[in-house]
């Protein structure tokens, strides 16, 4: 299973005085297993891109294949990339339209043209990864969920297509802390369960969490590609482009500035927790410093 | 103390009968203090917050801005001209073509002579630091600029106090920075007395007060240091600590000697005392 | 792409014309309007055909930008023009096709109506093009005002149309955001015959009212926050005060009218 795109530029309205071109010259493969992040700033062509790889549009220079097969090629069936490749939205709960979660979810499966009992399968197995319950939910108008759970009915009508691939769009745009926490787990349990994620995000903690790989786009070109923790060490450039870093990573570069030798790859909250601890030991309380204790803060 | 805003055993309830979206909520706000409330989706912030200019009418208890009961039609239309406010989708709440007749609509609506209006307008622009993109179109601007656009339209109105409804929420990491940074200069330089609803903790970090709603009314007050040493109970209330916070605390737990840090900065500040 | 729509057409820019009152300038299409319906002859058309160039020029807005609104019409320009050539039947046949006849008269008649059709176009657009949407339904609601006294909703009615005009676009991209959405869930927007296209509508309709009636509350709401309570004590941003070009304009537009009326009966015979 892979989705390779092969130097994709895509140019809007292309001749027109409105031609713009989002993306250019993007090579870029998704395979098995992967977890990758999509950062960029705003207009750098990340949501352009996203919608290049389910073919939802079509690249104005290089190609798009799965499996070695171009998805633009004539008689190639468009469904089956849509089938493989899930894409969910920014606010995908924007499109729920159907009078139950059940109807909303089985959207999907339905167009793919299963039969009733495994559209049902599906149905049943797709609001359990998201953790919304059959018997007690299934019936309700999507409505009338709540804005964390209407996300979720969303993302399952996708998930229930069982795509191999499933890209997002900032999932968690908009939640409230509890309810982000919820979604990243779910989605990390989706990949631990064998899908190949492609998230656009603009949380670069989630990103050093939960990703293997972190694709940076500037302009509509791909200006970095690698582990987060290759890309994120890179902080000043991405600093420059208007991106936010990780916080682990800021504290980071401040302890070494005052001399402190604080690992540079440690970027998330756990590894600077081990990192800091090791740093201080024999340092504890209540050591050498009572005196300080009652810094800022301190309640 | 010197108090704009107050509610007194305020409950409201969307629909008679209906459950309450607020409770027995007893509250004040100083003149210009800056104070961010949070609270998870549901716990009866952005009910308050349009229990404060009049949108909604407390369905028990009173609300008064600068002395003035929201309840009483008289003042209806002087309080929502000194608390403005700022609301969520930045799409939905400018109605002009353009920037500056989008600014223009609160100073019309108030009757405000026309040769007046463009001074107002052109300093309300300048003060959200949207001056150059004055004849624009809103729906070529970023998230972050229409809300600029929307903050201005409120400053225009000479505002004492701007209540802003999540207005952040569904903006990109910039645009939130851009929005939060006008209105830390709103408070510091206009003393505009500034209520920020919320749910990003690493923004409330900045605020000198903090109101935590859970259930429609008050489960903490205090400084931000008072209310994130309380980790259980934000996990109670369905939030989370800021990175930072939540690191100094887990290292505490390690019994590390440091306090509780709630920037980047102050956890290195700390560490470095400790490092010598 | 549906960002780079451009509603309207406004052409920006400094010229007599675009510093009118748009309260004159809806006057003088009117007029205009009048001017061609009253030119019953071809000769008699040279008075608002002189009358349009001259305000093109005084516009100092390119001629193709004129030209460009008559495109959408050309089928119904092309249609009209050949339903009114068979349509008068006259005396002096041009042409005898056997089961159709083109009469002189026919023709004369189709290119009057033609024409008119063109220059109805051509000047509304240029209305258009040197009005930008705010001051156009500000003068439009100033122009009805008089009509509140016979209850006629003025300012409700350009309030309106300025929120029509402010939404049009962003309705337009979360249209094309949805349909991408459902398409991404195997949705077929194309293909099909007509019931079934109809019934692949409702997931892109749906959605489409219940954010637009989200979008509406919530900007009443803002709309209130912001102290909006009907047109009644309202002032306004654009004071609208007519100058002397103005009724110089308002001269013109009437003596054009007279000349078309005078020359139209003049030549009444003639063709």
């Amino acid at each position: 299973m892979e989705l390779k795109l092969d130097h994709v530029t895509h140019t809007y309205q292309p001749g027109s005085p409105f031609q713009a071109t989002a993306i250019r010259d993007i090579s870029l493969t998704v395979g098995d297993g992967d977890f990758t992040a999509l950062i960029g700033p705003t207009g750098s062509g990340k949501s352009t891109l996203a919608q290049h790889l389910n073919g939802l549009l079509k690249p104005t220079g290089g190609t798009v294949t799965l499996d070695g097969e171009d998805i633009h090629q004539k008689g190639y069936d468009r469904r089956r990339v849509r089938q493989r490749v899930g894409l969910v939205f920014q606010y995908p709960e924007t499109q729920l339209f159907e009078e139950t979660v059940k109807k909303d979810i089985s959207f999907g499966p339905r167009n793919l043209g299963l039969s009733e009992e495994e559209i049902a399968e599906r149905v049943r197995t797709a609001m359990e990864q998201v953790g919304l319950d059959y018997e007690s939910e299934g019936e309700k108008s999507p409505f009338e969920l709540s804005g964390g759970k209407m996300r979720r009915c969303a993302i399952a009508g996708v998930i229930a297509m069982r795509p191999t691939i499933l890209a997002l769009d900032e999932p968690t745009a908009g939640l409230d802390p509890e309810a982000r926490e919820e979604l990243m787990e779910m989605v990390a349990d989706l990949h631990r369960k064998g899908t190949a994620i492609v998230m656009v995000t603009h949380n670069m903690d989630d990103a050093a969490k939960y990703c293997s790989r972190t694709v940076v786009l500037e302009k509509g070109r791909v200006v970095m590609d690698g582990a987060p923790k290759e890309v994120f060490t890179r902080a000043e450039e991405l600093t420059q482009m208007g991106l936010d870093v990780p916080q682990v990573l800021r504290l980071g570069m401040l302890l070494r500035e005052k001399g402190i030798p604080f690992p540079e790859d440690a970027i998330c909250e756990e590894e600077a927790e081990k990192a800091l601890l090791e740093l201080f030991k024999g340092k504890s309380r209540p050591a050498r410093l009572p005196g300080q204790e009652g810094g800022r803060g301190h309640a | 103390m010197d108090e704009i805003i107050r509610l007194e055993n305020v409950s409201y309830a969307y629909e008679e009968d209906g459950p309450r979206a607020v409770e027995g909520l007893n509250l004040s706000f100083e003149r210009g203090s800056f104070t961010a409330v949070l609270g998870h989706n549901g716990s009866g912030k952005s009910t308050m917050a349009k229990l404060m200019n009049g949108l909604f009418l407390p369905t028990e208890g009173r609300v008064t801005v600068d002395g003035m009961d929201t309840a009483d039609e008289k003042y209806t239309w002087e309080i929502r001209k000194k608390a403005g406010m700022i609301f969520q989708n930045p799409d939905n709440q400018l109605v002009a073509t353009v920037v500056t007749d989008d600014v223009a609509f609160g100073l019309e609506n108030l009757g405000v002579p026309p040769a007046e209006m463009p001074e107002r307008i052109n300093w309300a622009l300048k003060q959200a630091g949207m001056a150059e993109h004055a004849f624009k179109a809103p729906h070529l601007l970023s998230g972050g600029q229409k809300q600029r656009v929307a903050i201005a339209g409120v400053l225009a109105m000479r505002p004492e106090i701007i209540i802003c409804d999540e207005a952040t929420a569904m903006l990109d990491p910039q645009g939130r920075r851009e929005v939060l940074s006008v209105m830390e200069k709103l408070n510091r330089e206009q003393g505009i007395t500034v209520i920020w609803i919320t749910h990003f903790m690493e923004e409330a970090v900045r605020f000198s007060r903090l109101i935590v709603m859970d259930r429609g009314s008050v489960a903490m007050d205090g400084t931000p240091a008072e209310v994130f040493s309380d980790e259980e109970k934000l996990e109670r209330m369905h939030l989370r600590l800021p990175v930072m916070a939540r690191l100094s605390m887990k290292l505490r737990k390690e019994n590390a000697d440091i306090p509780l840090c709630l920037t980047a900065e102050d956890l290195a500040r700390e560490a470095e005392k400790r490092w010598n | 792409m549906l960002d780079n729509f451009a509603f309207g057409q406004y052409y920006p820019g400094t010229s007599v014309f675009h510093r009118m009152d748009p309260r004159m300038k809806i006057i003088l299409l009117i007029l205009y309007i009048a001017g061609i319906f009253c030119a019953g002859t071809l000769p008699s058309f040279a008075v608002p055909l002189l009358f349009m160039v001259f305000s093109i020029h005084m516009a100092a807005v390119p001629l193709k930008m004129v030209f460009k609104s008559l495109k959408p019409l050309r089928f119904i320009l092309i249609f009209t023009f050949v339903l009114n050539l068979f349509f008068l039947q006259g005396e002096r046949v041009l042409l005898d096709l056997g089961f159709a006849r083109i009469t002189r008269e026919g023709l004369v008649n189709a290119v009057l109506y033609a024409l008119r059709l063109v220059f109805l176009v051509m000047g509304s657009s240029l209305l258009t093009l040197t009005t930008a949407p705010v001051p156009l339904t500000d003068g439009l609601e100033r122009l009805l005002s008089p009509l509140k006294a016979i209850r006629f909703p003025a300012h409700e009615m350009a309030m309106m149309m300025t929120i029509a005009l402010r939404f049009i676009p962003t309705l337009l991209e979360e249209t094309d955001k949805i349909m991408k959405a459902q398409s991404a869930r195997g949705a077929d927007f194309e293909s099909g015959n007509l019931i079934q296209r109809a019934k692949a509508m409702v997931p892109l309709l749906v959605p489409l009212f219940v954010s637009s009636f989200r979008r509406a509350g919530e900007l009443a709401m803002a709309m209130e926050a912001r102290c909006y309570h009907g047109g009644e004590g309202r002032t306004r941003l654009h004071v609208l005060k007519m100058a002397r070009r103005d009724y110089i304009a308002l001269a013109l537009g009437i003596v054009m009218v007279a000349l078309t009326v005078a020359l139209s009966r003049l030549t009444a015979g003639l063709i």
